[in-house]
């Protein structure tokens, strides 16, 4: 029974991060979105405090690199009191986006934290009353890239019931996080290590169950690409080895993506049906909404277009945005649309055909230009994604199908 | 496809009609204005494409019934039908095929080929002339044409590039101001300012928190430095405020020197002297009053000792008089014991006079006494009592019963007489019978009834005659007049029968009246002797149950005399045997013969209680006597005894008794006193004692106070006593002040504390004083200065701390720049569907338009009879123009109306033409060529004869005679509505 622990896996708290894809959520909403990752660093201290875990890994990311606050050292520093006051241990590294704390670092942590300033794998034991009983092992970053593969210098220090080991990296050939202390699934799970504490990677994931080998994920979502519960992992651990793993919610404001089967919409009533049904059908939470309308019909197109969807999404917010658990739209797309005579017509009419033909081919820079080349605006401006390429072309086009057949009556 | 048949189940004016097409490739529908040709087109529309409910109403049948009907079409060499009903299935199609069978929804779809009614009605459903061209035909223009016919037609692309450059420009310019863009680029530059301003967040805090912490260290440096002066004035004040101090220490060495160190004198002696002499004072006194009362007490004990008597004589008055107690009592008893012999005495010789007996007291109780004497006597007098008064009883009642029965006796002889013998009662019964009888019979004898109905009989026995004598008398009459003489003999024989009755009638009468009186007066006699019997008998009656009443009273009487007589016997001979005892007690107890035995009952208790009476008042006689005799004992004692001490001659022996006592009294008090004297006598001796003792530490100490002070007495102790209060005092204050300037001038006190001559001066002291505090208050003033500093970077640290500001204004920064790029790329994407419509139409331009003039050459090259040969763009002019068979080319400004209509048409038909080649779906064509010439019309025919080839042209036309002999084939169709 002495030898059972239990501890709270998180990381990427990005306090005070940025929020992106915020473009029509009211003030007041957005006072609150603002203070969402505070919000989520609290509700971890609460729930520490709540389960009176033994310690908390923080795997990298505690901040955001975009502009430091004085504020944001405050908060992270407030809670570590709070949870040095109930006796709670912190082991804490540092990661691509807040690797500069290594060096420069004005906050003294209490003594509750245990930080890993080095950016060589090294190792610190947890006592518990008064016996060395988890090993826990971890480095952080010196430099923004990792490029070199850490697993190596994981290396269980022995005599000790337990070993842990804290990662801040992503699993090699992944191509958008190459250069974040590649691993490989296989090298973590041949250790001889009790768990594997992943961060870096916003959206959770178990990769291994035994052993665990786990992203915690961000504790609070920041924009569409980080949709539902966000939080941390709460772990114990006992000598039969067998780790129990909960995911515990942390987050103040969930985003959330919805995808509504739209082909039988025509009208803007049925529209406004069908949305206020999903959002009825929607637990209650404070929640950004990111709705994807597929199969939409020419008709749909054309009320999109004609600003009737938009003033629909203003009629549905404010039916929700003043509840304690708020709910606001952010932004509804047309994806994909139904299979209708119009799509045939693009084959028929040799102008239509000729027109989206031509969309295989567009000179983006020439396109861009204007606007991305200009003087003032270029340096708010970032070179687009191929995806976003891609979903700016598609809804080109669903303009123009509008433009130029939408709002056609079959009849004379 | 091809339609082949037309079925109106109702639409507009048409109802129930049928159009056969055959499937003709060519199929013209020939009508004048109002025939229906626009109906039936918009039906054929319909069954393809449908129509919305609203339109649908336009076309209910005129007459009632159902709107709809059906095509039949031909493809690829196939039939099928389409069926649409307005209110069936919500109008929507329903197909079959050949056989029958239902085919899918999507099938009409399917076949229509994607074409909606829209693109047909571009497409294959046109009016030849409603191309408006201008003279000119540039290639734009030709464009437009183009463009015009497609699906979306050339105002719908214009219209959308306007729209989608109007957006973009109210999105942005490169050099304004107010598009939303550019507002937001203002807005975004301000809003990067303020973050630029406020990202050094943490290098300022930084530099305030090393600012803080420096000016921390000066704040400690100078409390130091405060603290070691602040320690040197409050020494420096301690010097002045103990000053006085240090020179009343220096007076009082002074004093002291007068004075031996160390004072020889005990240790609080004075004080202890007094004490101890307040002590012994009442001692002392208690002492010699505690003497004084020794001897007086001693003195009255021997005063007392004279007065009393000796002890020989004491013990023989205490004995007399303790015997004297029971010498009185005796006294007393014997006074009661006479007292209640004279009373014994006295109620003897009152129960003797009582029983009036001749008898002694000695007789008496000489009287031979056994057991159950007294229940014998009273046995005997009881029984004889009670039985001599059964007998009077007995006696009485025989005497009543005698008397009783005497009178019954007469009683008896006088019912007797009043009561009838057996005999006579049967006689009288006998009698009474018969009379009864007599009575009976009188009464069933004829009765007055009896001849009154025999009168009645009569009566009616002479009507029946007279009525017989009447009927003879007529009947002559009535069967002839000649027979006159008999009916007058009948009535008179008649009248002398009639009147002889009524004789005989009155004579019965006479005869029964006197029957009848003499029969009553022989019944009145007989009931008369009948009640007299009656009374006899009742009388009998009554009487003969007394009688029997009376007779059982006096047998029970008789009984009852037997009974009283047989008691009366028995009681005499149980008082016989009574007599018999009586006798015998008398002649035991000879008293008793003096008395009857009624007075026997009480008699012996009454001599049993006087036996005892006497037998007590004996005994009381005899203890009286022996009192007596003790009495005279004791007289004699005490007279011998104390002969010298009473005067036995002048007082009587109880008067000499009570002098005994009084005497003895007064030594017992004496007594008592003597004692009470000793006890005193002693405890004084004792407390004596117990002075002594205490007096004799308190003397000790004294002397042992004088030899310390080495003084010989009190006076001269007192004296010493008081140089050493002095000399304490003066010492106490040294001390006194020493420890004052050792406890708040501990550094100093070496200094201060030698005896003779001043070590420092007042002035000196205050002037150190003043300059020390002089510098307090400088490095006070700096100290405050360095921790307003401190406190100033503390709330700059705080304020840093709390500050939301750059969270907030990155925040609305990334916000607004988020916007703008979102706002940024809705822009691109309006940007890029311009860009896209003005690439294409440019391209449209340059790739198709010559396809369409080729084919439009080839139609214009047969509709002119191959006059003009091909149609081109003059790239240098970029206008089309027109190549003649002679090779001459002419703008469209110089050709004639007629070749530019003709012209219009082939470019309509080559669009079409080019526009249809993925549906082969029927064209739907309005009559265009009115004004045309017949060798026009040919033409036209060979336009639509190479466009049937693919398609089913129906060519809707007001006349017949358009197309009659104009050269159109036998195997088209012609339908006259």
């Amino acid at each position: 029974m002495e030898k059972k622990i239990s501890f709270i896996h998180c990381a990427d708290l990005h306090l005070d991060s940025p929020f992106k894809g915020m473009s029509r959520l009211p003030a007041h909403l957005y006072q609150q979105l603002k203070r969402s990752t505070f919000d989520a660093l609290d509700n971890l201290v609460a729930l520490a405090i709540n389960k009176n875990v033994d310690f908390i890994l923080i795997v990298g990311d505690v901040f955001d690199e975009s502009i430091q606050s004085v504020y944001a050292e405050m908060q992270f520093l407030m809670a570590c009191q709070k949870l040095e006051q109930a006796g709670i241990e912190i082991y804490l590294s540092f990661g691509n986006h807040d690797y500069n704390q290594t060096k420069q670092r004005f906050v003294q942590f209490p003594d509750n934290v245990h930080l890993f300033d080095s950016d060589q794998v090294t190792s610190k034991v947890f006592k518990k009353n008064g016996k060395p009983l988890v090993a826990i092992h971890g480095f952080s970053y010196l430099e923004r890239a990792v490029t070199i593969n850490k697993t190596d210098q994981y290396q269980a220090v022995p005599n000790l019931p337990y070993q842990i080991a804290m990662l801040h990296g992503s699993i090699q050939q992944s191509k958008e996080h190459d250069h974040y202390a590649p691993f490989q699934l296989s090298d973590l799970i041949n250790k001889p290590f009790d768990y594997w504490a992943l961060g870096h990677i916003h959206k959770r994931a178990i990769l291994s169950e035994d052993p665990p080998v786990v992203y915690s994920g961000n504790t609070q979502g920041r924009s569409v690409k980080e949709v539902g519960k966000k939080g941390c992992y709460f772990v114990s651990l006992d000598q039969s080895k067998k780790a129990q793993i909960h995911f515990e919610a942390l987050h103040a404001i969930q985003f959330d993506q919805l995808t509504i089967d739209v082909r039988h919409c025509q009208q803007i009533d049925q529209l406004y049906q069908i949305l206020s049904d999903q959002m009825k059908q929607l637990e209650k939470a404070r929640r950004i909404l990111f709705i994807k309308l597929i199969n939409y019909q020419d008709a749909l197109l054309s009320l999109y277009h004609q600003g009737k969807i938009a003033d629909l999404i203003d009629v549905l917010n404010e039916q929700y945005q003043d509840q304690s658990d708020w709910l606001s739209i952010q932004q509804v797309t047309l994806t994909e649309q139904a299979k209708s005579i119009d799509t045939t017509l693009e084959a028929r009419d040799p102008f239509m055909k000729e027109l989206f033909q031509g969309f295989d081919s567009i000179d983006w820079d020439e396109v861009m230009s204007e606007l991305w080349h200009h003087r003032k605006a270029r340096r708010f401006l970032n070179g687009l994604t191929e995806e976003e390429k891609q979903q700016i072309a598609e809804e080109a086009k669903q303009l123009l199908r509008f433009q130029l057949t939408g709002n056609d009556t079959y009849e004379d | 496809m091809k339609i082949k048949r037309i079925d109106i189940y109702g639409f507009g004016k048409w109802q129930d009609k049928s159009f056969d097409l055959e499937g003709k490739g060519f199929v013209a529908i020939i009508g004048d204005n109002e025939t229906g040709k626009t109906t039936l087109r918009a039906f054929i529309l319909f069954i393809l494409f449908g129509l919305s409910p609203q339109k649908r109403q336009r076309y209910l049948p005129k007459q009632g019934g159902k709107l709809g009907g059906r095509l039949v079409v031909i493809i690829d060499d196939k039939d099928y039908t389409i069926e649409r009903i307005h209110d069936r299935n919500q109008a929507e199609p329903v197909c079959y095929n050949a056989n029958g069978q239902l085919l899918s929804k999507d099938w009409l779809f399917t076949q229509l080929n994607g074409v909606t009614r829209a693109l047909f009605d571009q497409i294959f459903n046109f009016d030849v002339l409603s191309l408006q061209i201008g003279e000119q035909l540039t290639r734009d223009q030709l464009g437009q044409v183009l463009l015009s016919v497609g699906m979306t037609g050339s105002d719908r692309i214009y219209q959308a590039e306007k729209n989608l450059k109007q957006h973009i420009q109210s999105q942005f310019k490169p050099q304004g101001r107010k598009p939303q863009l550019n507002q937001m680029i203002e807005l975004l530059d301000e809003q990067a300012d303020k973050v630029k301003q406020l990202e050094d967040d943490i290098p300022v805090y930084i530099r305030h928190q090393q600012l803080k912490r420096e000016y921390q260290k000066q704040v400690e440096q100078t409390e130091q430095e405060l603290q070691s002066l602040n320690s040197s004035l409050v020494a420096l004040k301690e010097q002045q405020r103990l000053y006085p101090s240090l020179e009343n220490y220096q007076l009082v060495s002074e004093q002291l020197n007068a004075y031996p160190d160390p004072f020889p004198f005990p240790e609080q002696g004075e004080a202890r002297f007094k004490q101890l002499k307040d002590g012994l004072q009442p001692l002392e006194a208690e002492y010699e009053v505690t003497l004084q009362k020794i001897t007086d007490l001693k003195t009255d004990l021997n005063a007392l000792q004279d007065k009393m008597t000796s002890s020989q004589i004491k013990q023989e008055i205490d004995q007399v008089l303790k015997q004297s107690q029971s010498y009185l009592e005796e006294r007393t008893w014997i006074k009661q014991h006479k007292q209640q012999i004279d009373e014994y005495t006295e109620e003897i010789n009152e129960r003797l006079d009582q029983l009036k007996l001749a008898i002694t007291e000695t007789e008496l109780l000489n009287l031979p006494f056994g057991y159950g004497t007294g229940e014998t006597w009273q046995h005997i007098s009881e029984r004889y009592v009670k039985f001599n008064e059964e007998k009077t009883i007995l006696q009485k009642n025989l005497t009543k019963l005698k008397e009783e029965h005497n009178k019954q006796s007469q009683d008896w002889q006088l019912l007797k007489d009043h009561i009838l013998t057996s005999f006579e009662l049967e006689t009288l019964k006998d009698e009474k019978d018969q009379l009864m009888d007599a009575i009976t019979q009188s009464k069933s004898s004829l009765s007055k009834e009896q001849l009154d109905q025999l009168a009645t009989k009569q009566r009616s026995v002479q009507y029946i005659l007279f009525a017989c004598l009447t009927l003879v008398a007529i009947s002559p009459l009535i069967i002839s007049f000649e027979w006159w003489w008999l009916s007058g003999f009948i009535m008179i024989l008649g009248t002398t029968v009639l009147i002889n009755n009524k004789r005989i009638e009155r004579h019965v009468l006479s005869m029964t009246q006197d029957w009848r009186d003499q029969h009553q007066k022989e019944i009145t006699a007989c009931i008369e002797r009948k009640k007299q019997i009656d009374d006899q008998l009742n009388e009998h009656h009554t009487y003969r149950d007394q009688f029997i009443l009376l007779e059982q009273v006096v047998e029970r009487n008789e009984t009852d005399q037997l009974k009283v007589g047989q008691q009366l016997d028995r009681v005499e001979q149980q008082l016989q045997i009574l007599d018999q005892s009586i006798d015998e007690q008398r002649s035991l107890f000879p008293l008793l013969k003096q008395l009857t035995p009624e007075r026997w009952s009480s008699l012996y208790d009454r001599l049993h209680t006087l036996i005892e009476l006497i037998k007590k008042r004996d005994q009381l006689m005899e203890h009286q006597q022996n009192l007596i005799d003790q009495q005279g004992e004791f007289e004699d004692r005490v007279q011998t005894g104390l002969a010298g001490m009473l005067d036995f001659q002048s007082l009587s022996f109880i008067d000499a008794l009570e002098e005994l006592k009084t005497i003895s009294i007064e030594q017992k008090k004496l007594l008592q006193q003597q004692e009470t004297l000793t006890e005193r006598l002693a405890y004084q001796e004792e407390a004596l004692k117990t002075l002594t003792a205490k007096m004799r530490p308190f003397q000790n100490e004294i002397n042992s106070l004088l030899e310390k002070a080495a003084v010989e007495d009190e006076e001269a102790f007192i004296g010493q006593a008081q140089a050493y209060e002095h000399w304490h005092q003066l010492k106490g204050k040294q001390m006194q002040l020493a420890q004052q300037i050792k406890l708040h001038l501990p550094e100093q006190q070496s200094e201060w504390l030698k005896i003779g001559g001043h070590p420092v001066s007042l002035s000196s002291i205050e002037d150190k004083i003043n300059t020390c505090q002089g510098q307090l208050e400088a490095l006070n003033e700096r100290l405050n200065q360095l921790r307003q500093q401190v406190a100033d970077q503390q709330a700059i640290l705080k304020q840093h701390e709390q500050s939301r500001q750059l969270v907030d204004v990155k925040h609305d920064y990334y916000y607004l720049k988020e916007s703008f790029e979102w706002n940024a790329k809705q822009w691109l994407t309006y940007q890029l569907a311009l860009k896209q419509i003005e690439k294409t139409k440019e391209k449209f331009q340059i790739s198709y338009l010559p396809t369409v003039l080729e084919k439009a050459s080839y139609y214009f090259n047969k509709v002119t009879g191959q006059n003009y040969q091909h149609l081109f763009f003059d790239d240098h002019e970029q206008r089309i123009h027109v190549l003649t068979a002679t090779g001459v080319s002419y703008q469209l400004d110089e050709l004639s109306q007629g070749t530019l209509d003709q012209l219009f048409i082939s470019i309509r038909f080559a669009i079409s033409e080019w526009l249809a080649i993925h549906a082969t779906l029927p064209f739907l064509i309005d009559d265009g060529f009115v004004h045309f010439d017949q060798n026009r019309y040919k033409v036209i025919y060979q336009m639509i004869k190479e466009l049937k080839g693919k398609h089913q042209i129906i060519f809707f036309t007001k006349s017949s005679e358009i197309f009659a002999n104009k050269g159109l084939a036998n195997q088209d169709k012609y339908i006259t509505l």
